[in-house]
Protein backbone atom coordinates (compact mmCIF):
# COMPACT_ATOMS: atom_id res chain seq x y z
CA UNK A 1 0.00 0.00 0.00
CA UNK A 2 1.19 3.30 -1.00
CA UNK A 3 0.04 6.57 0.45
CA UNK A 4 1.52 10.09 -0.04
CA UNK A 5 -0.15 13.43 1.48
CA UNK A 6 1.15 16.92 1.34
CA UNK A 7 -0.68 19.92 2.85
CA UNK A 8 -1.73 22.65 0.54
CA UNK A 9 1.13 25.27 1.35
CA UNK A 10 1.22 29.53 -0.09
CA UNK A 11 2.38 28.14 -3.83
CA UNK A 12 2.08 24.40 -3.61
CA UNK A 13 -1.07 22.08 -4.09
CA UNK A 14 -2.45 19.88 -1.85
CA UNK A 15 -1.53 16.10 -2.56
CA UNK A 16 -3.22 13.23 -1.54
CA UNK A 17 -2.56 9.64 -3.42
CA UNK A 18 -3.93 6.65 -1.76
CA UNK A 19 -3.62 2.99 -3.61
CA UNK A 20 -5.94 1.47 -0.92
CA UNK A 21 -8.93 4.21 -1.50
CA UNK A 22 -7.86 4.13 -4.94
CA UNK A 23 -7.28 8.21 -5.23
CA UNK A 24 -4.61 10.77 -6.64
CA UNK A 25 -6.04 13.87 -5.93
CA UNK A 26 -4.50 17.76 -6.33
CA UNK A 27 -6.37 20.73 -5.12
CA UNK A 28 -5.81 24.20 -5.13
CA UNK A 29 -3.14 26.45 -6.84
CA UNK A 30 0.10 24.96 -8.17
CA UNK A 31 3.20 27.51 -8.05
CA UNK A 32 5.94 26.09 -6.35
CA UNK A 33 8.87 27.46 -5.69
CA UNK A 34 11.28 24.96 -6.77
CA UNK A 35 9.05 22.44 -9.33
CA UNK A 36 11.11 19.67 -9.98
CA UNK A 37 11.81 19.33 -6.15
CA UNK A 38 8.06 19.30 -5.21
CA UNK A 39 6.59 17.46 -7.64
CA UNK A 40 9.70 14.32 -8.75
CA UNK A 41 8.89 12.89 -5.73
CA UNK A 42 5.14 12.69 -6.49
CA UNK A 43 5.68 11.44 -9.66
CA UNK A 44 7.96 8.52 -8.22
CA UNK A 45 5.46 7.62 -5.33
CA UNK A 46 2.53 7.81 -7.73
CA UNK A 47 4.49 5.08 -10.42
CA UNK A 48 5.80 2.72 -7.72
CA UNK A 49 2.38 2.56 -6.25
CA UNK A 50 0.65 2.16 -9.15
CA UNK A 51 3.22 -0.66 -10.47
CA UNK A 52 2.56 -2.31 -6.98
CA UNK A 53 -0.71 -2.70 -7.47
CA UNK A 54 -0.38 -4.15 -11.14
CA UNK A 55 2.49 -6.91 -10.04
CA UNK A 56 0.28 -7.76 -7.27
CA UNK A 57 -2.44 -8.41 -9.54
CA UNK A 58 -5.16 -6.21 -7.58
CA UNK A 59 -6.29 -4.20 -10.67
CA UNK A 60 -9.21 -6.06 -10.61
CA UNK A 61 -10.40 -4.50 -7.25
CA UNK A 62 -10.85 -1.02 -9.41
CA UNK A 63 -12.75 -2.81 -12.44
CA UNK A 64 -16.21 -1.81 -10.57
CA UNK A 65 -15.27 1.40 -8.33
CA UNK A 66 -12.11 3.26 -10.81
CA UNK A 67 -9.01 4.31 -9.81
CA UNK A 68 -9.98 8.40 -9.83
CA UNK A 69 -7.48 10.79 -10.86
CA UNK A 70 -8.71 14.16 -9.21
CA UNK A 71 -7.59 17.59 -10.02
CA UNK A 72 -9.32 20.86 -8.48
CA UNK A 73 -7.12 23.21 -9.57
CA UNK A 74 -7.54 27.07 -8.94
CA UNK A 75 -4.43 27.89 -10.34
CA UNK A 76 -1.62 26.46 -12.00
CA UNK A 77 1.72 27.91 -13.90
CA UNK A 78 3.57 26.55 -16.82
CA UNK A 79 6.40 25.10 -15.29
CA UNK A 80 3.50 23.03 -12.99
CA UNK A 81 1.75 22.32 -16.35
CA UNK A 82 4.53 20.07 -17.72
CA UNK A 83 4.29 17.72 -14.57
CA UNK A 84 0.65 17.78 -14.41
CA UNK A 85 0.94 16.50 -17.75
CA UNK A 86 3.33 13.89 -16.70
CA UNK A 87 1.05 12.66 -13.72
CA UNK A 88 -1.78 12.32 -16.51
CA UNK A 89 0.45 10.51 -18.98
CA UNK A 90 1.35 7.84 -15.88
CA UNK A 91 -2.47 7.49 -15.36
CA UNK A 92 -2.69 6.85 -19.46
CA UNK A 93 0.28 4.63 -19.21
CA UNK A 94 -1.65 2.49 -16.32
CA UNK A 95 -4.81 2.73 -17.92
CA UNK A 96 -3.08 1.05 -20.63
CA UNK A 97 -1.93 -1.73 -18.46
CA UNK A 98 -5.22 -2.69 -17.17
CA UNK A 99 -6.08 -0.36 -14.54
CA UNK A 100 -9.58 0.60 -14.67
CA UNK A 101 -8.54 4.73 -14.29
CA UNK A 102 -10.74 7.42 -14.60
CA UNK A 103 -9.33 11.19 -14.70
CA UNK A 104 -11.86 13.80 -13.35
CA UNK A 105 -11.31 17.64 -14.23
CA UNK A 106 -13.10 19.97 -11.92
CA UNK A 107 -13.63 23.49 -12.78
CA UNK A 108 -15.51 26.57 -11.14
CA UNK A 109 -19.10 26.93 -12.85
CA UNK A 110 -17.69 30.66 -14.07
CA UNK A 111 -14.00 29.70 -15.00
CA UNK A 112 -14.25 28.75 -18.92
CA UNK A 113 -10.85 29.08 -19.36
CA UNK A 114 -9.81 26.45 -16.46
CA UNK A 115 -12.03 23.98 -18.64
CA UNK A 116 -10.51 24.76 -21.66
CA UNK A 117 -7.70 24.06 -20.24
CA UNK A 118 -8.70 20.58 -19.19
CA UNK A 119 -9.62 19.83 -22.48
CA UNK A 120 -6.14 20.49 -23.53
CA UNK A 121 -4.82 18.22 -21.52
CA UNK A 122 -7.00 15.53 -22.52
CA UNK A 123 -5.87 16.11 -26.04
CA UNK A 124 -1.82 16.28 -24.89
CA UNK A 125 -2.10 13.10 -23.22
CA UNK A 126 -4.66 11.52 -25.29
CA UNK A 127 -7.07 10.25 -22.68
CA UNK A 128 -10.57 10.69 -22.06
CA UNK A 129 -11.59 12.91 -18.76
CA UNK A 130 -14.83 13.29 -16.69
CA UNK A 131 -14.99 17.14 -16.69
CA UNK A 132 -17.31 18.36 -13.74
CA UNK A 133 -18.76 22.00 -13.21
CA UNK A 134 -17.95 22.57 -9.34
CA UNK A 135 -19.54 25.47 -7.12
CA UNK A 136 -16.63 24.38 -4.77
CA UNK A 137 -14.24 27.18 -3.65
CA UNK A 138 -10.61 25.93 -4.72
CA UNK B 1 -16.68 62.64 -26.37
CA UNK B 2 -14.88 61.82 -23.30
CA UNK B 3 -11.82 60.45 -24.03
CA UNK B 4 -10.34 56.98 -23.04
CA UNK B 5 -7.95 56.36 -20.46
CA UNK B 6 -6.06 53.99 -18.57
CA UNK B 7 -7.06 53.89 -14.90
CA UNK B 8 -3.92 53.01 -12.62
CA UNK B 9 -4.67 50.09 -10.23
CA UNK B 10 -1.94 48.64 -9.22
CA UNK B 11 1.72 50.52 -9.73
CA UNK B 12 4.90 48.76 -7.67
CA UNK B 13 8.55 50.06 -8.46
CA UNK B 14 10.85 48.34 -6.17
CA UNK B 15 13.04 44.99 -5.85
CA UNK B 16 11.11 42.19 -5.92
CA UNK B 17 11.81 39.84 -2.96
CA UNK B 18 9.85 36.61 -2.04
CA UNK B 19 7.76 38.73 0.02
CA UNK B 20 6.75 41.87 -2.08
CA UNK B 21 6.05 39.12 -5.27
CA UNK B 22 3.63 37.41 -3.08
CA UNK B 23 2.38 40.46 -1.74
CA UNK B 24 2.11 42.51 -4.86
CA UNK B 25 0.20 39.03 -6.54
CA UNK B 26 -2.53 38.87 -3.55
CA UNK B 27 -2.78 42.38 -4.34
CA UNK B 28 -3.74 41.34 -8.31
CA UNK B 29 -5.79 38.91 -7.31
CA UNK B 30 -7.87 41.19 -5.00
CA UNK B 31 -7.86 44.05 -7.18
CA UNK B 32 -9.53 41.94 -9.86
CA UNK B 33 -11.65 39.88 -8.06
CA UNK B 34 -13.42 43.30 -6.15
CA UNK B 35 -13.99 44.62 -9.67
CA UNK B 36 -16.91 42.20 -10.28
CA UNK B 37 -14.91 40.22 -13.35
CA UNK B 38 -15.70 36.49 -14.03
CA UNK B 39 -13.29 33.81 -12.27
CA UNK B 40 -11.91 32.91 -16.00
CA UNK B 41 -11.00 36.88 -16.60
CA UNK B 42 -9.63 37.61 -12.71
CA UNK B 43 -8.00 34.08 -13.19
CA UNK B 44 -6.09 35.10 -16.56
CA UNK B 45 -5.11 38.42 -15.15
CA UNK B 46 -3.46 36.96 -12.41
CA UNK B 47 -2.13 34.21 -14.62
CA UNK B 48 -0.61 36.57 -16.72
CA UNK B 49 0.97 38.42 -13.65
CA UNK B 50 2.42 35.55 -12.12
CA UNK B 51 4.48 34.27 -15.46
CA UNK B 52 5.59 37.85 -15.54
CA UNK B 53 6.65 38.19 -12.44
CA UNK B 54 8.06 35.12 -11.26
CA UNK B 55 10.22 35.11 -14.19
CA UNK B 56 11.29 38.51 -13.48
CA UNK B 57 11.96 37.57 -9.94
CA UNK B 58 13.99 34.78 -11.38
CA UNK B 59 15.94 36.59 -13.60
CA UNK B 60 16.74 38.92 -11.58
CA UNK B 61 18.29 36.81 -9.15
CA UNK B 62 20.27 35.03 -12.35
CA UNK B 63 21.52 38.66 -13.87
CA UNK B 64 22.56 40.11 -10.17
CA UNK B 65 22.81 43.49 -10.94
CA UNK B 66 23.08 46.42 -8.80
CA UNK B 67 20.02 47.84 -9.89
CA UNK B 68 17.30 44.59 -9.52
CA UNK B 69 14.04 47.19 -9.48
CA UNK B 70 11.18 46.13 -11.23
CA UNK B 71 8.29 48.37 -12.89
CA UNK B 72 4.87 46.54 -12.56
CA UNK B 73 1.59 48.72 -13.03
CA UNK B 74 -1.70 47.19 -13.99
CA UNK B 75 -4.56 49.39 -15.52
CA UNK B 76 -7.43 49.18 -16.38
CA UNK B 77 -9.38 50.34 -19.84
CA UNK B 78 -12.94 49.84 -20.56
CA UNK B 79 -13.34 46.19 -20.13
CA UNK B 80 -10.00 45.63 -20.78
CA UNK B 81 -6.77 45.01 -18.52
CA UNK B 82 -3.25 46.29 -19.48
CA UNK B 83 0.03 44.94 -17.60
CA UNK B 84 2.98 46.29 -18.13
CA UNK B 85 6.28 44.86 -16.50
CA UNK B 86 9.34 46.92 -17.42
CA UNK B 87 13.29 45.35 -15.57
CA UNK B 88 16.60 45.11 -16.62
CA UNK B 89 18.80 42.66 -18.76
CA UNK B 90 22.29 41.97 -20.39
CA UNK B 91 22.27 42.89 -23.93
CA UNK B 92 23.67 39.20 -24.67
CA UNK B 93 20.07 37.91 -23.84
CA UNK B 94 18.12 40.24 -25.93
CA UNK B 95 18.56 38.30 -29.53
CA UNK B 96 17.09 34.90 -28.10
CA UNK B 97 14.73 36.74 -25.87
CA UNK B 98 13.67 38.49 -28.76
CA UNK B 99 13.68 35.07 -31.58
CA UNK B 100 11.37 33.83 -28.64
CA UNK B 101 8.48 37.16 -29.03
CA UNK B 102 9.09 36.82 -32.29
CA UNK B 103 7.95 33.47 -33.08
CA UNK B 104 4.22 34.24 -31.60
CA UNK B 105 3.79 37.30 -33.37
CA UNK B 106 0.32 36.53 -35.51
CA UNK B 107 0.17 33.15 -34.42
CA UNK B 108 -3.57 31.95 -34.33
CA UNK B 109 -5.42 30.42 -31.63
CA UNK B 110 -4.68 27.25 -33.37
CA UNK B 111 -1.37 27.66 -33.82
CA UNK B 112 -0.79 28.87 -30.20
CA UNK B 113 -1.93 25.86 -29.35
CA UNK B 114 0.17 23.16 -30.97
CA UNK B 115 3.20 25.44 -30.19
CA UNK B 116 1.98 25.06 -26.48
CA UNK B 117 1.43 21.37 -27.16
CA UNK B 118 5.11 20.46 -28.44
CA UNK B 119 6.97 22.97 -26.03
CA UNK B 120 4.89 20.75 -23.09
CA UNK B 121 5.51 17.47 -24.45
CA UNK B 122 9.26 18.19 -25.45
CA UNK B 123 10.79 20.44 -23.17
CA UNK B 124 12.81 20.25 -20.11
CA UNK B 125 12.04 22.35 -16.73
CA UNK B 126 14.69 23.70 -14.72
CA UNK B 127 14.89 23.93 -10.63
CA UNK B 128 13.38 27.02 -11.01
CA UNK B 129 10.40 26.35 -13.80
CA UNK B 130 11.55 27.86 -17.05
CA UNK B 131 10.67 25.29 -19.66
CA UNK B 132 10.05 28.02 -22.48
CA UNK B 133 6.25 27.87 -22.10
CA UNK B 134 5.43 30.62 -20.02
CA UNK B 135 5.54 33.25 -22.82
CA UNK B 136 3.25 30.87 -24.97
CA UNK B 137 0.78 30.37 -22.11
CA UNK B 138 0.99 34.32 -21.54
CA UNK B 139 0.02 34.84 -25.23
CA UNK B 140 -2.78 32.56 -25.25
CA UNK B 141 -4.60 34.30 -22.14
CA UNK B 142 -4.43 37.86 -23.64
CA UNK B 143 -5.20 36.52 -27.28
CA UNK B 144 -1.78 37.20 -28.36
CA UNK B 145 -1.42 41.07 -27.29
CA UNK B 146 1.82 41.00 -26.50
CA UNK B 147 3.95 44.43 -27.11
CA UNK B 148 7.59 44.46 -26.36
CA UNK B 149 10.28 47.06 -26.17
CA UNK B 150 14.00 47.68 -25.34
CA UNK B 151 15.73 50.68 -24.31
CA UNK B 152 19.30 50.57 -24.10
CA UNK B 153 20.65 51.77 -21.17
CA UNK B 154 24.56 51.06 -21.88
CA UNK B 155 27.00 48.19 -23.97
CA UNK B 156 25.57 45.61 -20.82
CA UNK B 157 22.42 46.36 -20.25
CA UNK B 158 18.86 47.33 -21.59
CA UNK B 159 15.35 47.78 -19.93
CA UNK B 160 13.13 45.63 -21.69
CA UNK B 161 9.00 46.24 -21.26
CA UNK B 162 6.14 43.73 -21.97
CA UNK B 163 2.77 44.99 -21.98
CA UNK B 164 -0.18 42.36 -22.21
CA UNK B 165 -4.09 43.00 -23.02
CA UNK B 166 -6.12 40.91 -21.58
CA UNK B 167 -10.13 40.92 -22.26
Amino acid sequence: MKTLKIEQSERAPEVIFDTEKGIFAMKYDSRPENVRKFYYPIIETLNEGLEEIISTGKSDNYKDNPFVFSFKLGYFNSSSAKFILDIMNIARIFYEKGLNIIVEWHYQDDDEDMMEAGEDFADFCEMEFKFIESDEDF
Amino acid sequence: MIAKKNIELIKFNDILTHNSLEKLLKRVKDVCSSEGNSRAKSRRVYSVAVELLDNSYMHTEIYRFSDLAIDFKLFSYNDKYIIEVTNIIANRNIPKLQERLDLLKNKSKAELKELYKIKIINSQISDKGGAGIGLIDIARKSENTIRYNFKRINRFKSYFTLTIEIN
